[in-house]
């Protein structure tokens, strides 16, 4: 079980950073084809489409690691012990509001689907297409938020918090902005 | 209930739930949830996934991976290697002599990393051990390295920039050409301090241990620093010149520094990975809090708060001046608890309407804004950059903010520089709009 669920969550950030790639390699060959004097059509919406999907498929792996920003100022004062609670706190009201936020995403790419709508812009593909990444994100991230808190649950340091401990005990500090 | 009630409930609400310890996207998406299920007749749900849906399929944000990739990639050359041996010998004449290298390669490393707190470390990795060999006092050392951890995020090609360009919906062009000489201003002011300071105490600088290089031996100590510099010249150029927009120029960049990477030798698949995962998950976080805040800032439009707070400040009538005052005040207070990407998107809805009713730019309020960041930065209890210098020197908290306090002065007296010749913000902005007006394509 612990194993299928890092693995779902790898899966997730790797399918983002394919996200990323393509991005990069379409913009490069729109510049290089407007030195052509060629046109990429739809590009723009491609590229605007590929930027929804990198943005919260990783958001589950990035969770783990710690690397989701908070406001720490007070509860990284408390020892692990009093921390517990209000971890429990901050992952059942997020985890909650996750779960009816990729409830909702879901709903949309849901109506998209059944009313057919195409995409505004030069490309009319179906609009539920790109829209099924960021609500396949938002899922991984509400699952992601209830496994946290079963684990802390049952008495276990927070994965966000133990990874961000063995990064900095290892003079890593490249996942802060 | 009037705007302003419901503007102080939601504060409460926002605080609250951001106390718990909240990840701050979720806080500010439930922050507006609250608003528009208590305050408004639409559906909370249906605005939330249009909202969030609206804010991350963007063509401008696409930039922002790649900009952060390229920085992951750079990260991970030999670039950070050749910072001392590369800038050391063109220092060693100006007073304070290699103290001098903490700013320069804060400069040039902070403008492709996007993270202060990695241009800190790897900066310090170089410089801290270095300087202390040579008998370099603690306190100056420690200190300019504090400060200049923070300019990557004003010179252009800069993260934050780019995060403030989408928030505030201005153009990501005009916001990095805007940074261009606010930090060559911070770095002359840096340096500044650094020479006065030496010129005062010169009993404590040592002596110049690098001996007489020519020219040519200069130039092929830094050979690897060249090609990067000429490469964010590069992607700044492109973009400037009109040859390619901000994506497309960011896009450039990745090339470019994976072929650097490669010439260096320091190409392998992991590093190739490690940066490609690593920059998606860092704009992933970024982009989750521009989506949480996108909402919240629906729900407040239907509220009506920022207008109502707008007229507020309209009926008050302040001079510019007093809302500057009033707004660095805020911001330093604010800095204290969160981190600089959330305390932009967070206050930038709230803060441009009533900028523009008294006047001011917004291209000049996003320099304002992230030199604040800088400050917030080097700011206690909450400063990462603080944090990273104290866990590397050994030093307690209270050494490391003391000894960055003159270079936290620098970053106030540059604030009140632009604030009173904001030309020094808006004359390259302004000159690319003519040109680009006068030559239309």
């Amino acid at each position: 079980m612990r194993k299928t669920l890092d693995s779902l969550y790898l899966a997730a950030a790797w399918a983002g950073a394919l996200c990323v790639l393509s991005i990069c390699t379409i913009m490069m060959a729109q510049a290089g084809l407007r030195l052509n004097g060629t046109l990429l059509r739809g590009a723009d919406d491609v590229t605007a489409w590929l930027c929804a999907g990198a943005a919260f498929l990783p958001l589950a792996a990035t969770f783990k690691r710690g690397e989701l920003v908070r406001m720490g100022i007070f509860i990284d004062q408390f020892d692990d012990k009093t921390a517990r609670w209000f971890e429990l706190i901050a992952l059942g009201v997020s985890g909650t509001f996750c779960c009816y936020m990729a409830y909702w995403l879901g709903f949309m790419v849901y109506e998209s689907f059944i009313y057919n709508e195409k995409g505004q812009g030069l490309l009319p593909i179906p609009i539920w297409i790109p829209q099924f990444p960021v609500f396949l994100g938002a899922l991984v991230l509400a699952i992601a938020l209830v496994d946290e808190f079963l684990r802390v649950a049952s008495g276990l340091v927070p994965t966000y918090v133990q990874q961000v401990r063995d990064r900095h005990a290892a003079g890593d500090y490249s996942g802060e902005v | 209930m009037g705007p302003l009630i419901v503007g102080t409930i939601l504060l409460v609400a926002m605080f609250a739930v951001l106390t718990v310890g909240a990840w701050i996207g979720i806080g500010l998406a439930i922050t507006g949830w609250i608003g528009m299920a208590f305050f408004t007749n639409s559906s909370p749900g249906l605005n939330l996934s249009t909202a969030i849906w609206q804010s991350v399929a963007s063509w401008e944000l696409a930039a922002l991976p790649l900009f952060v990739w390229m920085g992951e990639i750079l990260f991970r050359t030999n670039l950070s290697a050749q910072m001392f041996t590369g800038l050391a010998p063109w220092l060693t004449r100006i007073p304070g002599r290699l103290l001098h290298v903490n700013v320069f390669a804060g400069g040039i490393f902070g403008s492709v990393s996007g993270s202060s707190a990695a241009t800190a470390v790897t900066v310090g990795k170089m410089t801290v051990p270095e300087l202390k060999r040579r008998g370099y006092p603690d306190h100056m050392s420690l200190g300019s390295l504090a400060g200049s951890g923070t300019l990557g995020i004003l010179i252009p090609p800069s993260i934050i920039m780019v995060v403030y360009a989408v928030a505030a919906d201005v153009s990501i062009i005009q916001i990095f050409l805007a940074g261009f000489i606010p930090g060559l201003l911070v770095m002359a002011l840096f340096s500044g301090y650094i020479i006065v300071w030496s010129l005062m105490n010169p009993d404590q600088i040592p002596a110049d241990d690098f001996g007489k290089m020519s020219f040519k031996e200069k130039l092929i100590a830094s050979k690897e620093l060249i090609p990067c510099m000429l490469l964010i010249i590069m992607v700044i150029g492109v973009i400037v010149a009109g040859y390619a927009t901000a994506t497309e120029a960011a896009a450039f960049g990745v090339v470019g520094s994976i072929l650097l990477a490669w010439v260096g030798k320091s190409l392998t698949w992991e590093n190739f990975r490690e940066s490609l995962l690593g920059a998606t998950r860092l704009s992933a976080m970024i982009v989750f809090i521009l989506a949480g805040a996108a909402y919240l800032t629906l729900a407040m439009g239907f509220t009506g708060i920022p207008r109502a707070l707008a007229e507020y400040v309209a009926w008050l009538n302040p001079s510019k001046y007093q809302l500057v005052a009033v707004l660095t005040v805020m911001y330093v207070i604010l800095g204290t608890a969160l981190d600089g990407v959330s305390m932009i998107v967070l206050t930038t809805t709230i803060v441009l309407p009533m900028i523009q009713k008294v006047g001011i730019d917004p291209v000049w309020f996003g320099i304002f804004i992230v030199l604040l960041v800088e400050i917030a930065e080097v700011t206690p209890p909450v400063g990462f950059v603080l944090f990273v210098l104290q866990s590397m020197s050994g030093r307690d908290s209270w050494f490391v903010a003391y000894a960055s306090l003159p270079f936290f002065r620098m970053l106030v007296v540059a604030i009140i520089i632009i604030t009173a010749f904001p030309d020094i913000v808006t004359i390259l902005p302004r000159l690319f709009v003519e040109a680009t007006q006068s030559q239309p394509k």
